[in-house]
């Protein structure tokens, strides 16, 4: 049987990644590099657009050069991209142009997505450069509610006052779960004990089969305290600000559905904490 | 290539080949699918109102639903009759994108009219306006009622503002600086109000980051902030937004990134000299930049005038050479 519980844990440390480039008004979309064969965490990269007025400095686009102005001669066959949300189409052709060994999203991106949700930049033959392997619906509900939690904000701080849209998103229900994956592909990297999830569409992955899951089982603030470059960069990673973290996402049930019965709590930028 | 106008076209505007002035060539999705047959369609909420409702439908619809609804509506009749019922209209409220469920409608309406409803269902109808009269009449009798404005390319066409000796020199200064520097391509950003903004080239594709396109839209960044960190800067001055109504000038087709980075980077115009076999994100692949779907379009021209070149024509022969990223 296929344990994902390692696939998992990074996901989550990259969604921590992203909700802390959230408290500085970037849209949480963030990634990490690893090495495939050491698994460790050689650069993380989050939204930057905002702050830099540019549109192009995505989360991949800033852990790739981290990366590459320590270390001129990286191999990217040799590392491993876990994003959470599916790279768009820029970002897809930069990573096929780069040689990525593998990519790994939470989410998947409906409107920009280059991994095969618009185009399938990462495998289309007729473009130049090998294709790179990349799959996603690791940790994607939650992937989804941090963007929410995005989303609302921008709402609020936008210069008309625009027609109010829904914001409670408290109670909103996910999209179906779709793979950009053959069933073979899907079997590959998931496991054929998991096909119901590809064929339904109802249910989320987990990391293992008939078992649910909480982020907090998941990692711990020791592990997230462990994120190279996120401190100094992004402020000290406590007690608080993790279970804040924990606090914007709902459990899966053993049956894989989202369980709405969790009280989950939403960012607010205004006063830089939760509000119930 | 000869001129072949027809009695809409201006001047300079050919409107069959898609040029202007015999030296920009529109570079568009083929547009030989819209046969009529098949439109792209979207989702919108249908309602049935009795026809008093109309005068208040139609203002919340202006006030409330257009300014705000990503996706235009403008080319589809609002209203319809509905077939034996006298007192009844039917009318589209807004895209399923804009409000999401029925009672998301129901709720805001209720919030910024006292308008009855009395019926209401989704209904898919065209995305566009249609690009013949006969294909008006086909969709409104197959889906809804749509306009007849003329071919809407024609109008673009038509309607595009360029000032064509400018565009000649800059491509011009294009090929000087490719030759001067010997780079294997090169950009230069422009603004609305034709001033320079940067000039990039490139002597490695192996490099994404080194491309053209890429370090333009960063210079262009880099002087935005630093524009925002001098206290003196105007207020209006402040607030570009990314490369919003800028023209791009690029020696080459720009590979898929580069194009999408031209999309998420808002720029409304690009116009390039040569194509990209195999690696290019516009004629070669996907049309980025014209496509559906993405949030964001910019006008696509390719340089075809050779004549105006003639005295750097033999150096044009060296410069030719397409690129694989």
């Amino acid at each position: 049987m296929t344990d994902l519980t390692f696939l998992f844990q990074e996901m989550a440390k990259c969604l921590f990644v992203g909700y802390r480039a959230l408290t500085v008004n970037e849209t949480p979309v963030s990634c990490l590099i690893e090495d495939i064969e050491t698994n460790e965490i050689l650069s993380i990269g989050y939204n930057y657009t905002n702050i830099s007025l540019n549109g192009t400095k995505h989360a991949e686009f800033i852990a790739v050069k981290r990366l590459r102005d320590s270390n001129l001669n990286i191999d990217f066959g040799k590392v491993r991209l876990i994003v959470s949300v599916e790279p768009c189409i820029m970002c897809a052709s930069f990573l096929r142009q780069l040689g990525i060994g593998e990519v790994v999203y939470g989410c998947s991106n409906d409107r920009f997505g280059g991994n095969g949700t618009v185009l399938p930049i990462h495998s289309d033959p007729n473009l130049p450069q090998e294709p790179y392997c990349s799959y996603g619906g690791i940790l994607r509900s939650e992937a989804i509610q941090l963007l929410r939690n995005f989303y609302i904000q921008e709402n609020e701080s936008a210069p008309q006052p625009k027609i109010k849209k829904n914001k409670d998103i408290e109670n909103k229900k996910f999209p179906t779960n779709k793979f950009n994956l053959t069933k073979d592909q899907f079997v590959e990297h998931y496991g054929k004990e998991r096909l119901p999830v590809y064929e339904s569409g109802e249910y989320e992955i987990t990391p293992i089969v008939g078992k649910g899951y909480s982020l907090n089982e998941i990692i711990s603030l020791k592990d997230l305290k462990d994120i190279p470059f996120l401190e100094e960069e992004l402020g000290e990673v406590n007690e608080e600000v993790v279970n804040e973290f924990f606090d914007l996402f709902f459990d899966v049930g053993e049956d894989g559905r989202v369980n709405y019965g969790k009280t989950i709590r939403k960012y607010n930028a205004k006063k830089r904490h939760h509000e119930e | 290539m000869g001129r072949k106008a027809t009695k809409e076209a201006l001047e300079h505007v050919d409107l069959v080949n898609g040029t202007l002035y015999n030296s920009l060539k529109q570079i568009r999705v083929d547009c030989k699918g819209d046969n009529g047959d098949l439109p792209i369609l979207v989702s919108v909420w249908c309602c049935q109102i009795d026809t008093k409702q109309t005068q208040k439908l139609a203002s919340l619809i202006r006030d409330y639903i257009n300014p705000y609804d990503d996706v235009s509506l403008t080319h589809l009749k609002r209203f319809s009759r509905e077939e034996g019922k006298a007192m009844k209209l039917k009318s589209i409220i807004c895209s399923t994108e804009f409000l999401e469920t029925k009672e998301d409608v129901c709720e805001f309406i209720k919030e910024y009219s006292d308008i009855q409803i009395e019926t209401m269902h989704e209904l898919n109808v065209p995305r566009f306006p249609p690009p013949t009269r006969e294909i008006s009449q086909k969709w409104s009798s197959a889906y809804w009622p749509v306009s007849w404005k003329g071919n809407p390319n024609h109008q673009f066409l038509n309607s595009v503002e360029i000032d064509i000796e400018y565009v000649r020199n800059l491509i011009h200064s294009l090929k000087e600086i490719e030759k001067e520097s010997n780079s294997i391509s090169a950009s230069i950003f422009v603004n609305q109000e034709n001033k320079i903004q940067c000039t990039t080239k490139c002597y490695s594709h192996n490099d994404p980051f080194q491309h053209s396109i890429m370090q333009g839209i960063e210079q262009v960044s880099l002087e935005e902030q630093k524009k925002r960190k001098d206290l003196s800067t105007s207020k209006q001055d402040r607030s570009n937004y990314l490369c919003q109504n800028m023209t791009v000038f690029s020696s080459h087709e720009p590979c898929v990134m580069c194009c999408m980075a031209l999309v998420h980077s808002r720029i409304s115009r690009l116009i390039y000299l040569r194509s990209s076999p195999s690696s290019g994100g516009l004629e070669t692949n996907y049309q980025l930049g014209d496509r559906e779907g993405l949030n964001w379009k910019f006008e696509i021209w390719k340089w075809i005038d050779r004549k105006s070149e003639s005295n750097v024509a033999s150096s044009d022969e060296l410069l030719s050479n397409p690129i694989n990223y």
